[in-house]
């Protein structure tokens, strides 16, 4: 236990997500690897008539799979989806990281979950519950507390800590599509400040209903890709067209390497840094020069005394806009000199669509699996290239290869860049 | 390398107790109520009737036109407290400190105006008809990422949702933020505009607020009479400096942020708090008896306000003073720790208790005033056990 006397490092300890290629890790590890696409189209979208007609789902939920019988079941129950997800994912990574209510001691553990829209389908369906389907003003009748927590992201955290007895911090962050990554970061910096040892980070979006796909069709954010459904998600593709939609919660236990060490907890990867920033630009659209994110990237390797060439693999937010995967190609290419060629980058938003606060996260995870088996999911649907994004995208299919040390990022609306780099565990940093 | 310490050197409020600081201690000192009958819509069918509201407020003094269209009520409130508490800080953000500036908010749920108008678009005229802000106006982020734009803060920033704890989670975020040397200035505070009719269904919904129409029996923390939580909207920004950095620019002090914790816990049970407390205390190097005010989350609701008051009884006896301005904001949510932090400020700046405390579980009015405090602890607990306490100190 030399290691870390000096400088507090950080472990990722415990995994669990609930996406829509998978709501078990190794489930979602191999239909990564395998390059399959879960986007389909969705007639609810058909229907409205928007432009944009394809989402991406979770499929056969039930919290009972997750949660025993007992009082926090019967309190997800009754809330939100995003509630019920970002529960059920806490509680797989507790327990994937064999931590009990009674095997941890409560005071050195904290909370901070994320979500960008929280429950929103819920509030609009007691929108138009009060208001005659939307056509009259509101009347007031009882709907009950899901109401108010549908509204509080903070709600997921709250309950875990309940039930676990965790009472060192306990919060939620709102910040969009970074705020998964956020999650993560501001977690490993609470841990490296020695106030806490063990931080449940967790992301949760529940975000497929009517105003959300109506607020995003309306500036042209969602794809209108022309093709199979499926292929609709195709970031850095000369054709793509738009983001795709989709839902879905992730959470990851961090932990102070000796406290992992000393409860011989299993070690998927460790945190080496993190850094945000605002572009101070714009809301949604990007700048030309990609200063921001380059400054972002570069701090990151900076506070994690890393070289470019350290990076051997980017896990890119590479949403499918024409923008933003520009943008970030520009980014690379800033930050990496020549060495942005070499680098294999690849989207998972390319098989199950853009989950704005979790997405981050399971790039997260996605990156994890690339650690354990030696392989890097490919960006599915990348199959005519933009002369303008020409960076080794890894097109189409799995690619072999030992990743030691990998690089995600997130940008979001807010103009916020997000940046963390992750190591596959070894005991000498 | 020393210590680095985080003072607070500007203040910006728009609250239901005043447009600027001066008009909102004026209010305090005074025991003038900014609850009211609400008066923003027509509040027939729905069950709350009032609130902590703000009027007279010129929003064209601090927006501009173009931004105006593009964002919620909630985001107004929060531009005009940024460029106060900027102007009163006397700093400018410039291509030199904006990499190190960060921008962090507490806010519930975003914008309840633009949400509602988002519903009426998409059921009344269709998809094709909502306004292209909604997005962008909608969420709770919307506030950092205009306060970031318009200023060109480019910082480590982040937003906060939870519950009554939001604006304290940006607050104890943003204040480490400066600690642990990502940023040496930070725009921490919260914002709120709950006051609509859905707005207000929802945070009813909570089960905690009061449905009275009495606006002079309404809001009245720690009294066994009080009927719930009276909503409130606004917001409080503060200029966080690293200590040195403001001493080299010769900024007005208002005071130090010395101790901070945050725990979780049963949200009937007290003892969450208690260790919350008396970990602030810790790290401020201060004992209890050396804490001269308290400025509670007493927020009006009987089990909450019970709470408090056990743990604080525990820790500093039945003599120590306690002020609650809830009592005349209402509850600011997001932005009521930030404004019970500007009421603190203002204590020991005027060397001047507000004209109504709680002492020896004793409401009181009408009493010497006048006295130097230099140890005020601040404590902001959620509906769910979540419990923050910050102190400041006077180092003036």
């Amino acid at each position: 236990m030399r290691v870390g006397v000096f400088m507090k490092r950080v472990v990722i300890t415990g995994i669990g997500i609930i996406a829509p290629n998978g709501n078990r890790k190794e489930e979602y590890w191999n239909n990564l690897f395998s390059g399959k696409s879960f986007i389909k189209e969705d007639p609810l979208m058909v229907n409205m008539g928007i432009n944009s007609t394809v989402n991406c789902t979770i499929n056969d939920f039930n919290i009972d799979d997750f949660l025993p019988k007992g009082s926090l079941r019967q309190e997800a129950k009754g809330q939100a989806d995003f509630i019920q997800y970002g529960v059920a994912a806490g509680v797989e990574a507790l327990k994937d990281s064999a931590i009990s209510r009674n095997s941890i001691c409560g005071d050195d553990v904290g909370l901070i979950f994320s979500s960008a829209i929280g429950g929103t389908p819920t509030i609009e369906k007691i929108y138009r519950d009060l208001s005659n389907q939307g056509k009259n003003d509101l009347v007031y009748q009882a709907v009950g507390e899901h109401f108010y927590n549908a509204g509080m992201i903070n709600y997921p955290a709250i309950l875990l800590a309940n039930e676990y007895n965790f009472t060192n911090i306990c919060t939620s962050i709102s910040t969009g599509c970074t705020a998964g990554l956020d999650a993560i970061g501001m977690s490993y910096e609470a841990i490296k400040s020695g106030d806490v040892k063990v931080m449940l980070a967790g992301a949760s979006e529940a975000p497929l209903t009517e105003i959300t796909y109506a607020t995003l069709d309306i500036i042209n954010a969602l794809s209108v890709a022309k093709g199979e459904p499926h292929t609709r998600s195709r970031p850095f593709d000369k054709t793509r067209a738009g983001f795709v939609i989709s839902e879905g919660s992730a959470c990851l236990v961090l932990e102070e390497l000796g406290h992992a060490l000393a409860r011989n907890a299993t070690i998927y990867g460790e945190v080496l840094s993190y850094a945000s920033n605002n572009n101070a630009y714009h809301m949604t659209n990007l700048s030309g020069d990609a200063t921001p994110m380059v400054n972002v990237i570069k701090q990151a390797l900076t506070e994690g005394e890393l070289t470019t060439s350290d990076i051997d693999y980017i896990n890119a937010h590479g949403s499918s806009t024409k923008q933003n995967d520009l943008y970030e190609t520009n980014a690379f290419k800033s930050a990496f000199a020549k060495e942005a060629y070499q680098i294999p980058i690849s989207s998972t938003k390319s098989m199950i669509g853009h989950s704005l606060s979790s997405a981050s996260m399971m790039g997260v995870i996605s990156t994890i699996g690339s650690f354990i088996y030696e392989k890097v999911h490919p960006t599915a649907h990348l199959e005519i290239a933009d002369e303008s994004c020409d960076l080794n995208y890894v097109p189409q299919n799995v690619l072999k290869k030992k990743v030691k040390t990998g690089m995600v990022t997130a940008s979001g609306f807010g103009g916020i860049h997000s940046v963390g780099v992750f190591r596959k565990y070894q005991e000498k940093r | 390398m020393n210590k680095r310490r985080v003072v607070i050197t500007g203040v910006g409020t728009v609250n239901p107790c005043g447009i600027g600081k001066k008009e909102f201690w004026n209010s305090i000192d005074q025991n003038i109520s900014g609850i009211e009958k609400i008066t923003r819509f027509d509040t027939t069918n729905t069950p709350i009737k009032i609130a902590g509201q703000i009027n007279d407020l010129d929003i064209s003094k601090y927006v501009v036109k173009r931004t105006m269209v593009k964002t919620d009520t909630f985001t107004h409130y929060a531009l005009a407290a940024t460029k106060m508490a900027l102007a009163d800080a006397a700093i400018d953000i410039s291509q030199e400190n904006s990499n190190r500036c960060g921008v962090f908010i507490g806010n519930n749920s975003g914008g309840w105006e633009i949400c509602e108008r988002g519903f009426k678009e998409l059921y009344n005229d269709g998809p094709e008809y909502v306004n292209p802000w909604q997005a962008t106006a909608w969420f709770p982020t919307a506030a950092q990422g205009y306060i970031s734009i318009e200023h060109g803060i480019k910082g480590f920033s982040k937003t906060f949702i939870a519950d009554r704890v939001s604006g304290a989670s940006a607050l104890y975020f943003g204040l480490q933020s400066i600690i642990n040397g990502k940023n040496d200035l930070a725009l921490i505070g919260g914002t709120e505009a709950p006051l609509s009719p859905f707005g207000t269904i929802c945070y009813h919904e909570s089960g905690e607020l009061s449905i009275s129409t009495d606006i002079t029996r309404a809001s009245l923390p720690f009294d066994e009479n009080s009927t719930g939580i009276v909503l409130g909207e606004g917001s409080t920004i503060l200029v966080l400096e690293e200590y040195e950095k403001a001493l080299q620019r010769k900024a007005t002090i208002y005071g130090e942020l010395t101790g901070w914790a945050m725990t979780v816990g049963n949200a009937k049970d007290s003892s969450s708090l208690e260790k919350c407390m008396n970990k602030a205390l810790v790290k401020s190097g201060k004992t209890s008896k050396e804490i001269g005010l308290i400025v509670p989350e007493g927020n009006g609701n009987v089990v909450s306000d019970k709470r408090e008051l056990t743990a604080i009884k525990k820790i500093f006896g039945d003599q120590i003073e306690i002020i609650t301005p809830k009592k005349l904001t209402g509850h600011l949510y997001g932005a009521s720790t930030p404004t019970d932090i500007l009421t603190a400020l203002l204590v020991m700046q005027e060397e001047k208790i507000p004209n109504s405390i709680y002492k020896n579980l004793e409401y009181k009015e009408d009493f010497p005033r006048q006295r130097e405090i230099n140890s005020i602890l601040v404590n902001a607990s959620s509906r769910k056990g979540v419990n923050l306490s910050f102190v400041l100190e006077n180092i003036n």
